[in-house]
Parts: structure tokens; C-alpha cells; sequence
């Protein structure tokens, strides 16, 4: 008897399930101003890069940020470290003396569910050029997203934050120089630009 | 006489025109007229004049109205005038006013005949008396701007999907002779976005008032403002808006607690909210937002925190904010404030950098001692809605107001 009265209930029970739930759902959705929160599903999307200069803000053309938009296939990337990477990408492997290199950084997080602080661009330290560290990092500032203080929208992860103020080198000796980013316990791949006449 | 003479250059004109033709014509006729020049109602929904081609073109309609009456229009004879009994012939309506004219104005006029065979081209005749011909005159459409209401200042012209926004319609000088005004959506394909007025594609309107008009299909990016509110009179356009685009926009940010952040920072993390102003959230899959935040001036413990924060990312999906401090920064006292706004961009419209409505906020951040002399500190960390400016971009207040204090 207690063997029947049990199915009846778990009968129920997926009726309810199967009846209920979708119900409450919908007027989930239709309540309130459809602000059902909602998942990045690319946490790798390419979202534009703009650059501060003064109180000015310029969206950087598409020619000047090329390989951070094909960051996802370059072969240069910052070693894992805890399911987080940086790295760091030029389009001037060869430059001549003197010529000003934009390097782009990269922060990227494969975990799931940890917070991608995209906003920025941040300041970058802990750049180093032959073996010469050149932006000290500030005490403090050794944990991405290696600010003080942060304000702004996050992007769960995995995906990648690229919004950070691009450094600028620059060598008046002519043969290969070597640039590295070194943040806490992180290490970016090392990118060996050709100097040439 | 000066106007006999007038009228006699014309006429030659005009027969020059029909010996090249090849064709007869018959006189007398009547004139076109625009009423003037129409104008946008608010400066931005301009519209544009009837020209003298588009007088041509509805003379042509008309004559192809009115077959059997012999009468062929033609701008050589504009201000033709009937004479024999001196009067005026007044308008008529649209189906009978050419017969109207002959009837009106006594007997009909005929124009010299030329090219006949064996004929001797004459002289065209003056006639002795003159006579005001019939005028038609095209009436004045004014279109407000095709604009919703929630569009903000600095952006090109847009309407949402599925909601009404109302366009004012003024209509000054309409002449019944001229046929019905037909209002329609000029350029509406898929790819330029389709509105409809009133609920339907077209809408007769003959007089000053308003109609609604309503996005059914968006704008694709890269196709912005080819839409056209106009005006036509027997299929000939005869006033058109400010062209605009179907886009919806983000507006109306909320901010509501998520969660305290521990550990090595302090804070708290916030859902973010906003609405389309189309009421259907996945409208707005074409947009991208912007946070902007820009700190003042840090005080104490805050004094070295300087600079501003922004970031694109797709305006269809809805993200938390955090906002920490490090606890190693919390060791002494200090205050610093933030202004928060969002901006967007629309890829249907072609806008970017719009400021959102509703997205203000200003967060500050308090160290204080917990007791005085205790050298332990707690940190205060307030988001509120509030009339904002960062990055250059202003916006009224949000809604929210969220404020936790903790230990160091």
C-alpha cells in the first residue's frame, strides 16, 4: 500500500516539475524589465580598443590592433600558470632605430567563473627590456587585475582581457632586443624584435 | 499686353516642344502651383520642396486622369490664359476640372497647329482677352521629426520596434483637385529597416495631425538612415521627412546587491540592469555599452588613486559590477569619490559614444577608524544613483542605492 501511495507521489511530483516550474518561469521572464541576468557566451570577443590620451578617447583602427585581434591564433603566448596567462603581442617584430613599438597586453583566465576585469585600459607595470626592468610594479598591484581600486563590469570566465594601456619601446641599437612582461607570479611569453637601419 | 506677350513666348515654346513630339495640342489648360516651400516642423524633420519636376509629374497623372477631355499638359503653357468672356476659371475637383476648364472658361482656346501636311506654319494668336487659368496648387506637407522620444541628444534620427512614436503631419493648402496625400515609408526593405504608419504601409491623410509610426523590422547594421517618412499625391513624391533609421537602445540602468567581495579585497559586487526601449531585451543585439568611471580627487589612503575606466561589450547581455579595494590599501584613513555613467553604441543607426538615459551613479569610498585611536579601520563602499559626468559623458541618475561597510 505504502509502495503505491509512494509512486503517487512521485508522480505528482514530476507532474509538478514538468507543470510548474516552466510556468513560474515564464512569468519570470515576462515580469520586471526583462533583466533575466544572462552569460557572455565569448568571453573572447573582440570588443573594440580605445585608447585615453588626456581626457580624449580614441577607438584605436582595426590596422593598428591587429594581433591583438588574432591574439586566439598566435603561437606567442604567456605560459599557464593556475589556468591564468598573460601575454604579450606586437605587429612590429622588425622595427629600425629608433622607431616607436606599440606592444599590446593580454590576461587570460581558461578557469570557469572567475571575474574578467575588461574595463580599462589599465595601467601596465612590470615590463622588462634586455634583462631591464623599465615600470616597476607598485606595491599592491602584483594581483590582476593589477589596479588599486576597480570600478566597472566584469565578464565571467574563461575569456581574456586585453584593456590595458599598450607600452611603447623604442631601441637605437640595431640587432635583436628582448621584451617580457613579469607581473606576481605570472611571466608573458618573450617577444624578440629585430632593430634594424 | 505685357502678359499677351508673355504668353505667347511660351506657347511657342510649347508648340516647339509638341512639332518635336510629333504630336497636336490642344489649349486651353491650367497651371500648377506648390503653395511653397515646406519645412521640417523642429528643425530636424526637414521636408523637402516640390519641384518642378514633380509638378510635371503630377500634370502628367492628372492629364492621364482626364483622356477625354484633349487636354495635354505641358509647363510651355504654364499660365495659360483662356480669354473670350474674361473670366476665371476657378479650381475644380480632381476627376473634371479639365472639362471644367473648357466649360468655365467659354469656348476652348485652340492652339496653332503646326507640321500639318501642306500646311504653312502661322503665327500663334493672341487672344484679345485674358483670362485667369485654373491653378492647381500642390499643398505644403511638414513633417515633424520621425524621432522617438527616447532617443537621446546627439543621436541621428531612430525609432524603436513595436512601440508607437508619434509624427506630427501638417498639411497647409490641400486642394481636393489634387487627389488624396498618401503617407508611406520611403526605401523600407529589410535591410534599411520597415516602419509602418498607423499600423499598415501606407496612410491617406489630407489633413494636419499626427500617426504613428512602428518598427517592424530593425535597421541592419550599415544601413542607417535610408528610411523617409513622405508624402506622395497620385504616386508622385511630394515631401519627405529627415531620413531615420528602426534601432532599439538601451536606456534605464538599475543596480541591485549581489554579493559582499572578501578575502584580499573588500567591496561588493552588483547585478546591472537596463531595458530596451522596444521592450524586448534581445532587441538589442546590435548595441555595445560602455561603463565610464572617472575618480576625483583621493584623499588620505585614496590620495594616489587616480585616472578613469571604460570598455565596450555587447549591449545584449547583462553583467555584474565589482567594485573592491584592496585590503592592503585600507591602513589608514581616507575618502574618494566616482562618477559612473554608460555609453553606447548603435550599429543599426551608426551612432557611437550616445550617452545611455538613466545611467548615472556616483560611489565613494570611506575609510574611517572604528573607534578613534584604535588603529583599525572599515571601509565604506557606496553606489547611488545620481546625476553623473565621466569621461565627458553626462547622464541623469540611475536607480539603485547600495552601500556596505566593512572591517579591514
Amino acid at each position: 500500500m505504502w509502495r503505491s501511495s509512494l509512486l503517487s507521489f512521485i508522480v505528482l511530483l514530476i507532474v509538478y516539475a514538468a507543470g510548474c516550474h516552466p510556468a513560474i518561469h515564464l512569468m519570470k521572464e515576462e515580469s520586471g524589465k526583462d533583466h533575466t541576468p544572462t552569460q557572455d557566451p565569448n568571453g573572447y570577443a573582440w570588443r573594440g580598443y580605445r585608447e585615453r590620451v588626456g581626457d580624449e578617447w580614441h577607438e584605436l583602427p582595426n590596422e593598428d590592433t591587429k594581433c591583438l585581434r588574432e591574439y586566439s591564433t598566435s603561437n606567442s603566448k604567456g605560459k599557464w600558470s593556475q589556468d591564468r596567462r598573460i601575454s604579450i603581442l606586437t605587429d612590429h617584430l622588425t622595427a629600425k632605430v629608433g622607431e616607436t613599438i606599440k606592444i599590446f597586453h593580454v590576461f587570460e583566465d581558461r578557469s570557469i567563473g572567475q571575474e574578467l576585469y575588461i574595463m580599462g585600459p589599465k595601467l601596465v607595470y612590470g615590463v622588462w627590456t634586455d634583462g631591464k626592468c623599465t615600470s616597476a610594479v607598485p606595491e599592491g598591484l602584483a594581483e590582476y587585475p593589477f589596479t588599486l581600486i576597480y570600478d566597472g563590469r566584469t565578464l565571467p570566465s574563461p575569456g581574456w582581457d586585453y584593456n590595458f594601456a599598450f607600452t611603447t619601446v623604442s631601441f637605437n641599437a640595431i640587432g635583436k632586443h628582448e621584451v617580457v612582461w613579469k607581473i606576481g607570479d605570472l611571466e608573458s611569453n618573450q617577444l624578440s624584435i629585430s632593430i634594424v637601419e | 499686353m505685357e502678359a499677351g506677350k508673355s504668353h505667347q513666348n511660351q506657347v511657342k515654346s510649347s508648340v516647339n516642344d509638341e512639332k518635336q513630339g510629333g504630336q497636336m495640342m490642344s489649349a486651353p489648360s491650367f497651371s500648377l502651383e506648390s503653395s511653397g516651400a515646406s519645412q521640417g516642423g523642429d528643425g530636424g524633420g526637414g521636408a523637402i520642396d516640390a519641384k518642378n519636376d514633380t509638378h510635371q509629374s503630377i500634370r502628367s497623372a492628372m492629364a492621364q486622369d482626364a483622356k477625354s477631355s484633349d487636354a495635354v499638359f505641358d509647363a510651355g503653357i504654364k499660365d495659360f490664359k483662356s480669354s473670350q468672356n474674361g473670366e476665371s476659371t476657378s479650381k475644380s475637383t480632381d476627376s473634371s476640372f479639365v472639362e471644367d476648364c473648357k466649360c468655365k472658361g467659354g469656348e476652348a482656346v485652340e492652339a496653332p497647329k503646326t507640321g500639318e501636311k501642306g500646311g504653312k506654319e502661322e503665327p500663334v494668336k493672341t487672344p484679345d482677352v485674358i483670362a485667369e487659368a485654373p491653378k492647381v496648387v500642390l499643398p505644403t506637407i511638414n513633417f515633424g521629426a520621425v524621432n522617438s522620444a527616447t532617443t537621446p541628444a546627439g543621436m541621428s534620427h531612430r525609432i524603436p520596434p513595436r512601440v508607437n512614436t508619434a509624427v506630427q503631419v501638417t498639411v497647409a493648402g490641400y486642394d481636393a483637385a489634387v487627389g488624396d496625400i498618401e503617407l508611406f515609408v520611403e526605401n523600407a526593405v529589410a535591410a534599411n529597416g520597415i516602419a509602418q504608419i498607423d499600423g499598415a504601409a501606407t496612410k491617406k491623410m489630407n489633413a494636419t495631425g499626427s500617426v504613428n509610426l512602428s518598427g517592424t523590422t530593425q535597421t541592419a547594421p550599415g544601413n542607417g538612415g535610408k528610411l523617409v517618412l513622405a508624402a506622395r499625391v497620385k504616386g508622385v513624391v511630394i515631401a519627405r521627412s529627415a531620413a531615420f533609421s528602426v534601432s532599439s537602445i538601451p536606456q534605464d540602468w538599475t543596480t541591485t546587491f549581489v554579493s559582499l567581495i572578501t578575502g584580499p579585497k573588500r567591496g561588493f559586487v552588483v547585478q546591472d540592469g537596463f531595458s530596451s526601449d522596444s521592450g524586448v531585451f534581445a532587441d538589442l543585439d546590435q548595441t555595445m555599452i560602455s561603463e565610464e568611471v572617472q575618480y576625483g580627487v583621493g584623499t588620505g589612503t585614496f590620495a594616489a588613486v587616480a585616472g578613469s575606466n571604460s570598455g565596450y561589450i555587447a549591449g545584449n547581455v547583462l553583467t555584474t559590477d565589482s567594485h573592491s579595494t584592496p585590503v592592503g590599501l585600507l591602513s589608514g584613513v581616507g575618502s574618494i569619490e566616482a562618477q559612473q555613467t554608460c555609453i553606447f553604441k548603435d550599429l543599426r543607426a551608426g551612432d557611437s559614444d550616445i550617452p545611455l538615459r538613466n545611467s548615472g551613479y556616483k560611489i565613494t569610498r570611506d575609510v574611517t577608524e572604528t573607534a578613534v585611536g584604535s588603529g583599525k579601520f572599515q571601509l565604506t563602499t557606496h553606489k547611488y544613483g545620481a546625476a553623473a559626468t565621466a569621461n565627458g559623458h553626462f547622464s541623469n541618475a540611475a536607480a539603485g542605492d547600495v552601500s556596505k561597510t566593512q572591517l579591514a
